[in-house]
């Protein structure tokens, strides 16, 4: 008898995913932290070790694995379940990611975490295209003192090319405000890709204005501190791509992005004072990719990590490391520095409770 | 996501925690989420399993650290 098997459904929120990555995330901190306890009993405590290394390593698989799959899933649904599995060495576990999932997970017990996010375009003005990275950090201390995301729009010669700038952090808060660049989307970043409100504001804000519907739409995404990781996040979660452009680069000034596992080919630009704690979060050394360029400053003022004072750096480097900065960035984008007509769109950005 | 209690925590909770994520990750259904869960409940089995172990290696450890103590006085 010739017998139909019933349609499988294939239903998968990417963001959902990317959240039980954190969870599980979180539980191998919260292990890790539970068997730290058993230290004064060292038979009980070198057998725990033994029995839960591998179960700590299946976890951090399986989190790679989801990861992967909602990287993935918008493209190829139907082949996942034999890949499943199959990439779990992608992803490996790194401790910030693991303390950072369970400090979200903490702040989501005390009825805070991260929520769903609100944008409006506040203001669209005409002017020219930045030109070099000097524009770049100027335009990233308009998005600071706003408090808002900016996507300039500009014409190359393949296409249009999106500029997106991202405000650091700007509220401390440990409880969950209105604030989107706050503690909680700190963490968020931090823990995994694909989670934060930033990251689904600035793939609102870019969806809004059409990013990815005509051919040769290209992406560079800016961002200082919380802002340089949102970036790169935005890269590695696949989400930026996934609206049908492609992205161009990424430039991060003061932001902890080494362990942000981007693809080889992406352009990255980086800007870090020697003294800036905050560059060392993620506790990992740049990427051995020929495309990632950190350019480092001298240390400055007490922690070297205000926007004004990587201005001031890049002002003072000279007329080589300048020239360089700009010559990367020409090729980021594709062409000169030669200034051209762009619109520049502001957006307010919001949690929703 | 749990109610986490941040202080007091064990290997039961880590389980529970992660048997969560089988029931309740909304909007995903498929191939993909059956290998999931099939990979998450051998790992919370093997976690339960692991726990009972330390817990009972534990608790030996102690009475023999305190028998050794009170042979000594």
């Amino acid at each position: 008898m010739n017998q139909r098997n019933p349609p499988v459904k294939f239903l998968v929120e990417p963001y959902e995913l990317r959240k039980a990555s954190a969870v599980i995330m979180t539980a191998i901190a919260m292990l890790e932290a539970s068997h730290a306890t058993r230290a004064g009993r060292p038979l009980t405590f070198l057998l725990g070790q033994a029995m839960l290394a591998p179960l700590t390593r299946d976890l951090v698989h399986l989190a790679g694995a989801c990861i992967h799959t909602a990287a993935n899933y918008e493209s190829c649904e139907a082949a996942l379940a034999p890949g499943f599995l199959r990439d779990f060495d992608r992803v490996e576990p790194m401790l910030i990611k693991s303390v950072a999932g369970f400090a979200l997970s903490i702040e989501e017990s005390l009825g805070g975490g991260e929520t769903l996010v609100n944008i409006f375009n506040a203001r669209s003005v005409s002017g020219k295209a930045v030109g070099t990275v000097t524009d770049v950090l100027t335009r990233l201390t308009e998005a600071a003192k706003m408090r808002q995301i900016g996507v300039e729009i500009g014409t190359g010669a393949a296409g249009r090319q999106f500029t997106v700038y991202l405000p650091g952090t700007q509220n401390w808060d440990p409880v969950t405000g209105h604030q989107a660049f706050d503690l909680t989307s700190d963490l968020a970043a931090m823990s995994a890709p694909g989670i934060s409100a930033p990251e689904r504001a600035t793939i609102q804000a870019l969806g809004s204005l059409g990013f990815g519907t005509m051919a040769g739409d290209t992406a560079v995404l800016a961002g200082y501190s919380e802002g340089g990781l949102v970036a790169a996040n935005l890269v590695a979660s696949g989400a930026v791509t996934a609206l049908g452009g492609t992205v161009a680069g990424v430039i991060a000034v003061g932001s902890p992005i080494n362990s942000v596992r981007l693809p080889a080919s992406t352009r990255v630009i980086s800007l870090e004072h020697a003294n800036d704690p905050v560059t060392k979060l993620d506790l990992s050394s740049k990427p051995a990719s020929r495309h990632w360029f950190t350019q480092k400053f001298a240390p400055t003022g007490l922690l070297g990590h205000s926007l004004e004072g990587y201005r001031a750096s890049l002002n003072a480097s000279g007329t080589n490391a300048a020239s360089h900065l700009n010559k990367l960035f020409g090729e980021m984008r594709g062409r000169s520095k030669d200034s051209v007509a762009a619109s520049l769109n502001w957006f307010e950005v919001s949690r929703t409770p | 996501m749990s109610k986490l209690n941040p202080v007091s925590f064990g290997l039961s909770e880590v389980a529970n925690l992660l048997l969560q994520l089988v029931q309740q990750v909304p909007g995903w259904e498929g191939p993909s989420k059956t290998e999931f869960d099939i990979r998450l409940r051998d790992l919370v089995q093997k976690l339960e399993h692991t726990s009972e172990t330390l817990d009972t290696l534990l608790i030996a450890e102690t009475v023999a650290e305190t028998a050794a103590e009170v042979a000594l006085l």
